[in-house]
């Protein structure tokens, strides 16, 4: 009799483990190679004639790692085969072998197990019991575990409760165990609801069916350079799904994202369509850098600018692509990220396809905008009164009363506009390949005349497994944007500067005067009264402007993944983004005085063609371990060596002086003056990663992330800058002590140290010193010549700003899920902030960029979402909350205040943004002594003598308020009854300030200018206003107070009613909703919108001349499945 | 299939392996870094250009022009639609209000900034072009330059400042910025100190000298006013008459003609040193003929676009001698494109008095871009120069009537009367000075320097737009920028401005 009990596999797991800390050392390769040399097979070759079924069985025992257990009486039975096996896989030639034997088998993990037919399910234990051996024999259990389609699961968890045992299941879903009866084991698997089996007696095998676990599947999330589980997630990261955005039409990824996630404060700084956003994420970390997070849109990384007609990564992604967008917050989640992670991370992953039936979706929504503000300014009998007034004694206008209403121009620059969107997307594929294919047009007109944006985009995400080593994958994203833009306020910051866009400009523009003339052609105004109002503009013509931009933008991902081992996988990824843009400018003669018109020497009409091609090369090589050892423990290793290069070019050409019209900026070469300009320059990145994560008992979680990244950029003695940081959760509700507390579902506990950088700050080539040709020409002979001189001093110690943060937060689920909440404390201090020092301009030079201030950022997050009612009708709500507070803790390293404008000032212990102004105190009555200084006069401001010298001058300014909110939410609710849904989404914030210039340059009564209409309350010796004051030409109002205006505001993003009809046939619903955004703003801010600002993304300037103003629109949308 | 694997295996060893050895040296293309310049005769030529730039900086906005004649008896700034000119442009100079308005660059920080620009662009040339390998002549020429204008530039900021930083070496580290400033007279010493250099190294002015570039003669002539503006009274006479004794330069015939821009290269006989405009395009040119013309570009004749910004005070046009031919450079109307004459009174709305300046025009400019060669020093300078030093020195000798009755001559108006006093004939040399150089950025430094403008400028008013001018004691020099103070802990403002 032959017994032979199944090889135990000698401490695999361990050698694994040794092996994948072996790899991320660096030896990659070569031990791949290696490795697959040395396979065992699991195929035989043999041939025999007339050959006994024992031989053919150890000839097979020799060729492979499998073993056969029989009984000698058994075999004896057997015939004898003939057989010629070839690479025959062990099944074939099992089957081959049993051809007509009265024997039967199984192959229980690497054992075959022969037996005579009846006998089998008791094979073993006969085996045992005619051993003869003292000490019972540990048994083993042999299983199979299959998901709900009865497909084989490997790498499942099996754990034995009673010795605390544990094993996983091999590819083909086969796993063995030591176990007695009553022993139960525990089944888990990532993504699957976990199972107990209790083992009966005398059962040696059994087969498990797994179900996939929705909620967990949900509970995914995408982090850096992988994906976890959420229970495991140690960091502070908010997941958003498409679930989420599906629920209201946006036109943007931004307005998705907009009060949606605590810690996160979006603004959108302009109305524009396609306009620029500006984000922080846990408050502005930078003073002269960048403080917008790093995107990162399915692998590539895209960092964002902040000019304020800059458009931004979150406004070209359609949503309807979006898969989750993930945002990073704390140094725990960054840290992968490194240098580029200070400002926090947004990952946004788009669809892929799914194995499965094909799903194709039609989406579309039309509306209606308007604007959500009228302004009230002069008419044109309220105007040449007040031009009589300023310029008295002088009678400009002899019957103010006769001019009537006139024009009003900003009646005329806005419209009622439309604004589309279709979506068509396609998801399908087997189990070999799986597509998702989503095409979008997006079209938005501006509620100012000439304002458009158009949007078309392409998606292609496929994914094709060539083998179960290898699987190769694309995720394809082209855009076009087409934008006609409108200048809506200036940049300036000065009295004059809300004039240069046109809103300013419809406001200030004489309403005595005439837009058009007769013919319908702009009449300019310097051919109406006689010349006096030259110096304005008919705002008319700036909507006759051309200023064209078209955009594409490719981006690209392939990857290549190769399973080297169980758990062990290696991802080679090269990416590209490749930008182009031309932006077309035309100024046309059509819109000049005739004056100039008739000059053959003037300068009428110009052009600009200015175009810009980027190119970001990305490759990552990326290595990813999983493995769970001891039961108890899980490992995740991820190793990661990427290398990135971006390059950009300019090229620019302008051109002024054109003989007409006709041929516009397309024949620049018409122009009587014209230049050329072209720029390039490159940076190049090289990066090493790692991230280890240790979990025990799914309790206790410990993770160590650091990142070590080379940039060209970085000054020559700070090439290479390192990025660790460290986490830990605990999952107080798998403890004893939690169990008797029923209402509590979930309960984890987070904390997370670690360091980031910040990088996107610096442009290629500021820490050489180099030299110019721009600027320094000078004319010899008569002719110029072109003069160089170095542009900056050097600064070989330029590197990234350094960010410290300590995260700790608390996850909890009360009444079975029903209210999931999160709360985080952050306490973040950046330094070495990239400044751009004022330098003695006696040194050629007037800054130096380096790394000198440092700011601080600490906050309270508070996220909350439940489910109130759950039965026929459903109602949820969700809601977030982020108190912050940011402070200046130092400067330059030598003032500790610096004025950024004649406003606002940088200071040490004050947050960024404060405003520093005059204290208003009224107005100078007649009669009424006033102190010597600035405007001082009767009717004009009373300004506070803070200090109480007896004079007015830049000592008596004082601190106003600041630009960071002190709170900021968002609230949503949805109620589902029947077929209906009914939505609602506030949004707010609140205790921020914001300089309204747009009102400060509209209430100066300096002449030639329309005013808003306050100032008929301007103050005169029978009007003793003191509220405006008494006009007069070149008035130059104090910076004062009266114009820092408290900016808080809620807004209700959306309301929106929707109507699913019950599938149909091969229709799987259909949804039609009406919706309303921007329905409403409660606000004191004055001015267009209280989300505004002049000076887009900036970490420091806040102002607001006027922007484009957010629009209220009505829409009708209907979503189709099929 | 284990092939496939073997090859894709090795494919990434090999991509992993090249790129992990790349370096991180950046590499620039649209730019030089500073190491790999200053190394050819062409390199030379470029850093010598260079620091001539900020002289085009000063005039394209014409700070170097505007910030003393705003503040003279000469001329007025016009108001602008909603902005303050009257806080801006004045000798009370308000710092914060122009960088609100973003004129700085038009004021006295204009000055200190593009002055300091020209001074480094010169040191990099004095400290790297003497090791070039190229023509010994032209070399000494560059490096005499330089010399010459780095002596222009630290001149040019004390007169306005008072005393100031002098810097002789480039600024090669964060650490090389931080300078305290000198006193005034350590930096007119410094400045004869650079000028006697650059004498020995310039060569004198020819018929082939390049237009646009210092020569021996500016340079001796540029010795003689610092010596005057250091009371330096010997030196003064003797360098100006140096350089009218020399006969490289002349006297124009007509004096109209010095500002007829068809005839700038015939103006260089007498025009010793200018800025240099042109209006080819790239190119530089001065916004003076913009702001100088009538508003709306309605006077062809001055030129295809301009502003009416500035304006002649009635009472400096009435204080010529009427047959001064100089009076002729200003007006009381002009006539406008209809071809109809726009009296006084019309010109502009503020005020009935303005007086047009006509000694920038260019009825040829495209657009704005005029040939205006704006004066630096011209050989008139050297005349007065002569007469007034030669007055502190020994009175009014027939030496100093002989110079200043040749400016007068040349003017058509009589000799000055004959036997005045020392203080009456530096009076009339001054008086004489004003009407010369009135509009070129002159006349507040000879107030300045005789510290005569507190009894000056009050008397210089418009009834409309200056009704009330009270300069004080301190106003005699500019503040140092604010800027500046912030940024430079070394540095401490003018005390009269604390």
């Amino acid at each position: 009799m032959k017994i032979i009990f199944s090889k135990s596999a000698p401490k695999q797991s361990f050698a694994q483990i040794w092996l994948a800390m072996k790899l991320t050392i660096g030896l990659l390769t070569f031990v791949l190679l290696q490795v697959s040399a040395k396979g065992i097979s699991q195929t035989v070759t043999y041939t025999a004639k007339r050959a006994s079924l024992e031989k053919i069985f150890t000839a097979i025992e020799k060729q492979t790692p499998y073993v056969f257990v029989y009984r000698n009486q058994d075999i004896a039975k057997s015939k004898l085969v003939s057989i010629d096996l070839r690479e025959t896989s062990i099944e074939r030639a099992l089957e081959i072998c049993f051809i007509d034997q009265p024997l039967t088998y199984e192959i229980i993990n690497k054992t075959i197990v022969v037996s005579s037919k009846p006998v089998l399910k008791n094979l073993l234990l006969e085996t045992i019991a005619h051993s003869n051996l003292e000490v019972k024999p540990p048994v083993t259990v042999q299983g199979i575990i299959k998901d709900e389609n009865g497909k084989e699961l490997p790498n499942v968890s099996i754990k034995n409760q009673r010795t605390q045992r544990g094993t996983t299941s091999d590819s083909k879903g086969r796993f063995s165990l030591e176990a007695e009866a009553n022993d139960v084991l525990e089944i888990s698997y990532v993504g699957y609801e976990g199972k107990t089996i209790k083992i009966g007696i005398n059962q040696f095998s059994l087969s498990v069916s797994l179900n996939p676990d929705v909620q967990q599947l949900n509970n995914l999330v995408v982090t850096g350079y992988g994906t976890k589980s959420k229970k495991a997630i140690t960091g502070s990261i908010v997941s958003v799904k498409a679930e989420d955005l599906k629920l209201l039409p946006i036109a943007n990824l931004a307005q998705g994202l907009q009060g949606r996630v605590a810690g996160l404060d979006m603004r959108q700084n302009s109305g524009t369509p396609g306009g620029n956003i500006s984000i922080r994420i846990r408050g502005t970390n930078s003073i002269n850098g960048n403080s917008e997070p790093l995107y990162v849109i399915d692998g590539v990384q895209i960092s964002a600018t902040s000019a304020i007609n800059a458009a931004n990564p979150l406004s070209q992604i359609n949503p309807s692509d979006i898969e989750s967008v993930e945002v990073l917050k704390d140094a725990a989640a960054t840290a992968i990220y490194g240098a580029r992670g200070a400002n926090g991370v947004v990952l946004i992953t788009t669809k892929r396809g799914k194995e499965g039936i094909t799903r194709v979706s039609y989406e579309t929504y039309l509306g209606l905008q308007e604007s959500t503000k009228k302004m009230s300014i002069l008419n044109a009998s309220q105007f040449a009164e007040l031009e009589n007034n300023t310029f008295a004694p002088t009678v400009v206008f002899a019957d103010p009363k006769a001019m009537g209403e006139g024009t009003n121009y900003l009646d005329l620059i806005f419209r009622k506009a439309t604004i589309q969107n279709h979506q068509l997307s396609i998801t399908g594929g087997n189990e070999k390949t799986q597509v998702a294919l989503g095409i979008n047009y997006f079209n938005q007109d501006g509620i100012i005349i000439n304002s458009n944006y158009k949007r078309y985009a392409l998606r292609l995400n496929l994914d094709h497994r060539i083998s179960s080593t290898f699987k190769v994958g694309t995720s394809l994203y082209y855009t076009v944007t087409n934008e006609d833009r409108v200048n809506a306020g200036g940049t300036g910051v000065n009295v004059t500067s809300a004039r240069g866009g046109i809103l300013g400009r419809a406001v200030a523009a004489p309403p005595i005067l005439l837009p058009y003339r007769a013919d319908g052609s702009v009449y300019s105004f310097a051919d109406q009264f006689n010349s006096r109002y030259r110096e304005t503009n008919n705002p008319m013509g700036d909507l006759a402007i051309k200023n064209f931009t078209a955009g594409n933008r490719f981006i690209a991902n392939v990857y290549l993944d190769i399973n080297i081992l169980k758990g062990l996988t290696y991802r080679a990824s090269f990416n590209t983004d490749l930008g182009s843009e031309l932006q077309e400018f035309y100024s046309p003669r059509s819109i000049v005085d005739s004056n100039s018109l008739a000059n053959p020497s003037a300068i009428n009409g110009s052009a600009s063609n200015n175009s810009t091609y980027t190119t970001t090369l990305l490759h990552e090589s990326i290595l990813t371990y999983k493995t769970i050892f001891g039961f108890d423990h899980s490992l995740n290793i991820t190793a990661v060596y990427a290398t990135q290069t971006d390059k950009m070019q300019q090229n620019n050409q302008t051109g002024s002086g054109f003989g007409n019209d006709f041929t516009m900026n397309y024949a620049a070469q018409n122009a009587n003056i014209y230049a050329i300009s072209s720029f390039r320059n490159k940076s190049d990145l090289d990066s090493y990663l790692g991230r280890i994560s240790y979990g025990f008992r799914d309790k206790y979680f410990l993770e160590a992330t650091a990142r070590v990244d080379g940039s060209s950029k970085f000054g020559e003695n700070n090439k290479y800058g390192f990025f660790p940081a460290i986490s830990g959760a605990w999952r107080i509700i798998k403890e004893k002590f939690m169990e008797p507390v029923h209402f509590i579902s979930d309960l984890k506990l987070r904390a997370s140290y670690g360091k980031t950088g910040n990088a996107a700050a610096i442009g290629p080539y500021q820490s050489l010193s180099t030299v110019t040709g721009l600027g320094f020409d000078y004319n010899f002979n008569n002719s110029n010549r072109v003069g160089i001189n170095p542009t900056n001093i050097a600064n070989p110690n330029l590197k990234w700003e350094e960010a410290r943060q300590f995260n700790i937060g608390l996850d909890f689920s009360f009444f079975n899920n029903r209210i999931n909440a999160v709360i985080d404390y952050y306490n973040k201090r950046t330094d070495n902030l990239l400044f751009s020092k004022s330098i003695p301009m006696s040194s050629g030079y007037t800054s130096i960029t380096g790394n000198y201030g440092s700011i601080e950022n600490k906050g309270i997050e508070f996220g909350v979402n439940a489910k109130i009612l759950t039965g026929k009708l459903k109602w949820d709500v969700s809601g977030n909350i982020t108190f912050n507070k940011n402070k200046v803790l130092a400067l330059d390293g030598v003032q500790s205040e610096i004025a950024t404008s004649s406003y606002s000032i940088l200071k040490i212990g004050e947050p960024l943004g404060v405003f520093r102004v005059f204290a208003l105190d009224g107005i100078n009555q007649t009669g009424e002594a006033f102190l010597p200084g600035y405007d001082s006069r009767t009717g004009g401001f009373k300004i506070k003598d803070v200090n109480g010298d007896g004079r007015i001058n830049n000592s008596d300014l004082i601190l106003a308020g600041n630009a960071q909110p002190k709170y900021f939410f968002g609230f949503s609710t949805t109620l589902k009854f029947m077929n209906f849904d009914l939505g609602a989404f506030l949004q707010g914030v609140q205790g921020s300030s914001l300089f309204n210039a747009f009102r400060f340059t509209f209430e100066t009564p300096s002449g030639q200018v329309n005013l808003l209409s306050g100032v008929e309350n301007r103050w005169s010796a029978s009007n003793p206003s003191n509220e405006y004051v008494k006009p007069q030409q070149g008035t130059n109002l104090p910076v004062g107070n009266r114009w820092v205006e408290n900016n808080s505001y809620i807004r209700l993003r959306n309301l929106s009613l929707g109507y699913t009809f019950p599938k149909y046939k091969f229709i799987q619903g259909i949804r039609a909703y009406i919706s309303a955004n921007n329905l409403f703003t409660i606000t004191k801010y004055q001015g267009w919108d209280p989300e505004s600002n002049s000076f887009g993304s900036s970490n420091a300037l806040f102002y607001d001349n006027g922007t484009y103003p957010a629009a209220k629109s009505y829409l009708v949308g209907i979503q189709c499945n099929f | 299939m284990k092939n496939f694997k073997n090859i894709i295996l090795t494919f990434l060893l090999v991509v992993t392996g090249t790129i992990s050895c790349r370096k991180l040296d950046e590499q620039v293309f649209s730019s030089v870094a500073i190491n790999n310049f200053y190394k050819s005769a062409q390199d030379a030529e470029a850093a010598i250009t260079a620091a001539y730039g900020p002289i085009a900086d000063m005039n394209a906005q014409s700070c170097v022009t505007l910030a003393s004649d705003f503040s003279n008896d000469q001329t007025w700034p016009k108001p602008v639609v909603g902005r303050n000119v009257y806080a801006i442009f004045t000798y009370d100079v308000d710092y914060s209000a122009q960088k609100s308005f973003g004129r700085v660059l038009e004021g006295p920080q204009g000055i200190w900034q593009h002055c300091y620009k020209g001074i480094e662009n010169a040191n990099w040339v004095i400290a790297k072009v003497p090791a070039i390998i190229m023509d010994q002549t032209r070399k000494n020429s560059i490096i005499g330059e330089a010399l010459f204008l780095r002596a222009y530039y630290h001149f040019t900021l004390a007169k306005n400042f008072k005393d100031v930083i002098i810097r002789t070496t480039p600024s090669y580290e964060e650490a090389d910025v931080y300078v305290a400033k000198s006193p005034m007279s350590d930096v007119y010493k410094q400045v004869m100190k650079d000028l006697d250099a650059s004498i020995l190294l310039l060569t004198s002015y020819a018929s082939n000298t390049i237009r646009g570039r210092a020569t021996k003669e500016v340079a001796i002539g540029q010795y003689a006013k610092t010596a005057l503006y250091a009371e330096d009274w010997a030196n003064a006479r003797d360098k100006a008459l140096q350089v009218i004794n020399s006969g490289k330069y002349s006297l124009m015939t007509n004096v109209l003609d010095v500002y007829d821009v068809e005839k700038e290269n015939a103006a260089r006989s007498e025009n010793m040193f200018a800025f240099e405009g042109d209006n080819n395009n790239p190119g530089n040119t001065s916004i003076m003929m913009g702001l100088c013309g009538p508003p709306n570009s309605a006077g062809r004749d001055y030129g295809n676009s301009t502003f009416g910004s500035i304006f002649g005070y009635m009472s400096f046009y009435n204080s010529f001698n009427p047959i001064d031919k100089r009076r002729l450079l200003m007006d009381t109307f002009y006539i406008n494109v209809a071809g109809n004459r726009v009296k006084q009174s019309n010109i502009v709305p503020n005020s009935p008095n303005a007086v047009l300046i006509k000694k920038y025009m260019d009825k040829n400019s495209i657009g704005g871009r005029n040939r205006m060669n704006t004066p630096i020093l011209r050989l008139p300078d050297m005349y007065l120069i002569v007469a007034e030093a030669e007055a502190r020195l020994n009175g009014a000798t027939s030496l100093a009537y002989q110079y200043i009755n040749t400016i007068r001559t040349r003017a058509g108006i009589p000799d000055l009367t004959a036997g005045l006093s020392k203080d009456d004939f530096i009076k009339a040399v001054l008086q004489e000075r004003s009407w010369e150089f009135f509009a070129e950025g002159d006349r507040w430094y000879d107030l300045t320097r005789t510290n005569t403008f507190l009894d000056v400028i009050p008397k210089a008013v418009d009834a409309v737009v200056f009704p009330v001018r009270t300069p004080l004691a301190k106003h005699r020099y500019f503040p140092i920028p604010q800027d500046e103070i912030l940024a430079n802990p070394k540095l401490v403002q003018n005390p009269a401005w604390n």
